[in-house]
């Protein structure tokens, strides 16, 4: 292959740096692995190494032709892939490409400044999928390597160390922050998306779903992504009560358990018994609309509406962190009153499904007179039969309820709430599940409960006449010594009392946990989900007012704040510092000695001085005189920049070791 | 009327910076000296600076559709940090002390170099572009860092014999992130001084003795009152004849002329180039001139307005050298 131009037409120094470029571009196209299917990272990291290859052996660059072929086959395979250019994924596997296809252009210096503005896009492309703390981490790191490598590009001739560039790009990165901080709170903002429609789930783990079938749950369990956090004020409820509905489900179809199909029943009728609780939910994306609440909310705030069985959901799909305020009420009556066709719905068996669980259900019907009855029969079953509790249950064959009920009986929640819905239908006690979260770990510092997906859960609402819907977790009746260690989640839910007394390590890692997630939690509250209305809020707090135009006086007003401040800095520099370097090793090796109560005569000479020293400290005369020495050579004598340097560095050494 | 809009639209005019034409009486450097000043310095966004407002420019409109405020938050980053560029760039420049050195010989159309001494003060300046603002296409900055005072030894253009202004040299600083640009445009006061080309092709200096009459090997010659009992070193010169105290003075080696060393001498006349044209004949005298003090042989010089009688040295030389530069100007 015929090389165009040689690398060489970089210098010895431009090419060192494009070394370091292309490992920093080689880093954020592996952190590129999770979000994108891997063939592309993969592809990319290969083109970055191959130049990093070429570049080592100083060969030159591919000609344009090969380089616009491949650009043509890269988009034509994301296209392929996903079948569209538009959109955030193949979007950042263009941006990829491109930016391995770059590093093989680069003749010129021009053509590395290029290279570390895609470095830049690239490197920040990754919060499109993730914003956590540990990913800002990533993004503040390469962000200052690049601009340390645009830096160092831009130093000229005799570049000082790369530790001095070090600190001044961090420096930059530090002067930048009021700036910042500034902007962000101010710029004016708008609500995306501005063009296509809105993105999916960000964080790739998708929540609970509308669906239930066995070992859907089980494969949330697993999965200690934060679903929400929710912060009381006052006093947060007891953890018997913390049962947080998503979805009910009322239809089933003999392996699955679907939504009710009659989205015009109502939501259904509440009597209020208890008190309202408040707290603020900070949701984290999930794609989906549902908004998990504390059984049961009421009154929902603007943006939610409510569902059947009293359940949230958002009217716009929950693309990225939100906060609502909620109420809830947990003791009340939901539907003493149950129509005709409700009561259908909740009594409706798809016919031919589970002979053997409706024989049972039939004969605890007949021996105990009342619905209440009835559950404690299903609940002693479950209690006293060798049924567990485990994440990796068998799988079901045939008749799911019947296989699980008197065969595997191993199961997780999804599998107990489903066979005991069943089991309570064939008795002809109505019956529904509900899929949600059960438990959350207190934060006694901000006030929250932690809910990861991992406490995701499904339970029973049996209808009581008299009491209406009421809820029946069927899992928490399994024997402890049933509950294989590690599917205790959701299951340990009822050891309300216990969970707090700690001990040693574990309290101690606890702490850890719960600071860390201190962290996030403010992070995500006041952070990431600081939108339009956040800002509206937060200007209006600090009495400010707010609109584009306003917004841009105060950025345009700060700008010309710190500006001024900066004219001020450079106008009245420090005076008492003073700028020679070995004058200021000088001034402090006198302040030492000041405190040792010698200080020189006005006009004395250094090497007087040194001398009435060395007479005073016959121990350090030799090391006075060299000061002195040392000090007139600095200051005065001509010296190349390395003897300079040199002699700096002796004078240096002598003053920090005069003790 | 016609020579109005002539005079409006002169060629001259046009080829002036429109910068110096602004701002010009401010950018003078008086006594070969300055420290830039903020009046003197002009900032402006790079080409690169527009390509990395065009990058934020994209990040925040990504941002604002993905309503993802982890890029808001790094464009602002990336944002405030071009902008804290814009003082960071100016600073660079703001302070620096320059001071022009006088030329060596500088001879018509050869590469010469003019040096500038630069004083940093208290904080270092990195990768400084000195360029000549000369109409035509604008030729590679020269890069200099200067962390302690350095110098600046620049390469002129090629220039006509004579007195030539010093070209107006342009001072410009990208650092550190390159994406402003400062630049103040230097004009010097000062002139330089030209001498012809040597001649390349010149005929062989004028042997001594010039035929009979006044001019013999044998009359002695007077001695210049210029005259410093030293010459150039020459290599073979024994270290002894070596006049260490003059030679400190600059950065040529002098050795002193030895009591009794033969001292020949030749006229370098104007006439006896005839028939050549006027720049011809000065090259060759300057090729002359300068073979002449290399062999170390006393030369005069004739022209047809002003002689020198024979000797040598450098006052001499240089004097030779003036005349032949300044020949048919003002002197």
């Amino acid at each position: 292959m015929k090389s165009r131009s040689s690398a060489s037409t970089l210098t010895p120094e431009q090419r060192g740096l494009l070394t370091w470029l292309l490992a920093v571009l080689t880093i954020a196209a592996f952190a590129l692995i999770g979000p994108l299917p891997t063939w592309i990272p993969a592809i990319a990291v290969g083109g970055i190494m191959l130049r990093l290859l070429r570049l080592r052996r100083n060969q030159g660059t591919f000609p344009a032709r090969l380089l616009i072929s491949f650009a043509i086959v890269g988009a034509a395979g994301v296209f392929a892939q996903f079948h569209t250019l538009n959109g955030r994924e193949p979007g950042v596997a263009l941006l990829l490409f491109a930016g391995a296809l770059k590093s093989h252009e680069t003749r010129s210096q021009r053509d590395i400044i290029v290279l570390i503005y895609l470095g830049y896009l690239l490197v920040l492309a990754r919060f499109l999928f993730d914003q956590s703390l540990p990913w800002v981490a990533y993004g503040l790191s390469l962000t200052g390597a690049l601009t340390f490598i645009l830096h160092r590009l831009h130093a000229g001739p005799n570049p000082p160390d790369w530790k001095f560039l070090a600190k001044n790009t961090l420096a930059q990165l530090t002067a930048a922050l009021p700036l910042t901080v500034l902007l962000f709170a101010v710029f004016p903002r708008i609500e995306g998306p501005l063009w296509g429609r809105a993105p999916h789930n960000p964080a790739g783990v998708t929540g609970l779903s509308n669906i239930l079938d066995p070992g859907r749950i089980a494969r949330l369990a697993q999965s200690q992504a934060v679903a929400f956090r929710a912060h009381f004020a006052g006093k947060p409820p007891p953890r018997a009560d913390l049962y947080w509905r998503a979805y009910v489900l009322d239809r089933f179809n003999g392996y699955q358990w679907l939504p009710s199909t009659h989205h015009k029943a109502s939501v259904g009728k509440l009597e209020e018994k208890g008190r309202a609780w408040h707290y603020t939910m900070l949701l984290q994306a999930s794609s989906h609309h549902a908004v998990p609440a504390l059984d049961i909310p009421i009154e929902p705030p603007a943006g939610l509406r409510l569902m059947v069985g009293h359940t949230l959901r958002a009217i716009k799909p929950i693309n990225q962190t939100v906060e609502y305020p909620l109420t809830s009420i947990l003791r009340h009556r939901l539907d003493t009153k149950l129509s005709a066709a409700s009561r259908e719905a909740a009594l409706q068996l798809p016919p031919g499904t589970a002979p053997r669980t409706r024989t049972l259900a039939l004969r605890w019907k007949h021996s105990s007179n009342t619905s209440q009855g009835v559950i404690e029969r299903a609940l002693a079953f479950f209690h006293t039969q060798d049924f567990y509790y485990t994440l990796n249950p068998p799988p079901l064959h045939g008749d799911i309820t019947d296989d699980f009920l008197f065969d595997t009986r191993k199961g997780y929640c999804e599998q107990y709430a489903s066979a005991f819905a069943v089991l309570m239908r064939a008795a002809g006690v109505p019956a529904r599940i509900v899929v949600g979260y059960a438990g959350g770990e207190w934060n006694p510092v901000l006030h929250y409960f932690l809910v990861h997906q991992a406490n995701a859960h499904a339970w029973v609402e049996v209808w009581l006449s008299g009491r209406g819907w009421t809820r029946v977790d069927p899992t928490a009746a399994i024997a402890k010594n049933r509950v294989q260690p590690g599917a205790a989640s959701a299951a340990a839910l009822m050891e309300t009392n216990s969970s707090f007394q700690f001990n040693g390590i574990r309290a101690w890692l606890n702490q850890v946990n719960l600071g860390w997630d201190s962290a996030r939690y403010f992070w995500e509250l006041s952070i990431i989900a600081f939108g339009p209305e956040q800002q509206r809020a937060f200007l209006h707090s600090l009495g400010l007012a707010t609109g584009a135009t306003i917004q841009g006086l105060y950025i345009a007003a700060g700008v010309v704040f710190l500006f001024v401040v900066i004219g001020l800095v450079e106008l009245f520099p420090r005076s008492s510092s003073p700028t020679d370097p070995a004058q200021r090793l000088y001034r402090r090796w006198i302040t030492d000695l000041g405190r040792r109560g010698m200080s020189p005569a006005p006009g004395e000479a250094p090497q007087d001085f040194a001398e009435r020293v060395a007479n005073a400290w016959p121990e350090k005369s030799e090391q006075a005189r060299r000061i002195a020495r040392f000090y007139e050579k600095t200051r005065y004598a001509q010296a190349q920049a390395d003897e300079y340097t040199r002699r700096l560095a002796v004078l240096s050494k002598l003053v920090k070791t005069f003790k | 009327m016609a020579s109005l809009i002539a005079s409006l639209f002169r060629n001259e005019q046009m080829k002036t910076p429109w910068l110096l034409r602004w701002a010009g009486s401010r950018l003078f450097v008086e006594g070969g000296a300055t420290c830039l000043n903020r009046r003197h310095l002009f900032i402006l966004p790079t080409r690169a600076g527009l390509t990395y407002a065009t990058l934020i420019g994209v990040l925040l409109l990504v941002a604002t559709n993905y309503n993802n405020n982890m890029v808001f938050a790094f464009a602002f980053l990336l944002g405030s940090m071009g902008l804290n560029a814009m003082w960071q760039t100016h600073r660079n420049l703001l302070g620096l002390c320059i001071e022009w050195l006088e030329p060596e010989e500088i001879f018509a159309d050869r590469p010469a170099k003019l040096k500038l001494q630069l004083k940093p003060g208290k904080r270092p300046r990195r990768a400084l572009e000195f360029s000549w603002e000369t109409p035509g296409k604008p030729q590679e900055p020269v890069l200099i860092s200067a962390g302690l005072p350095a110098l600046a030894e620049l390469t002129l253009p090629p220039m006509k014999r004579g007195l030539n202004e010093i070209p107006v040299l342009r001072l410009a600083s990208r650092y550190p992130l390159g994406i402003f640009r400062a630049w103040t445009l230097l004009r010097f006061k000062h002139y330089l001084l030209v001498y012809p080309a040597p001649s390349k092709q010149a005929p062989p200096l004028p042997q001594a003795p010039m035929g009979c009459g006044r001019n013999t090997a044998a009359q002695r010659i007077t001695i210049d009152p210029d005259y410093d009992g030293l010459r150039p070193y020459q290599p073979g010169d024994p270290p002894r004849l070596i006049a260490w105290r003059a030679s400190a003075r600059g950065d040529a080696l002098f050795s002193k002329r030895m009591q009794g060393e033969t001292m020949s001498l030749v006229w370098l006349d104007w006439l006896r180039l005839e028939g050549r044209d006027t720049e011809d004949r000065l090259s060759i005298l300057c090729r002359w001139v300068l073979e002449a003090d290399r062999r170390q042989l006393a030369y005069g010089l004739r022209l047809p307005d002003w002689s020198v009688a024979p000797a040598l040295g450098i006052a001499h030389r240089r004097k030779c050298l003036r005349q032949l530069a300044l020949y048919g100007a003002i002197r």
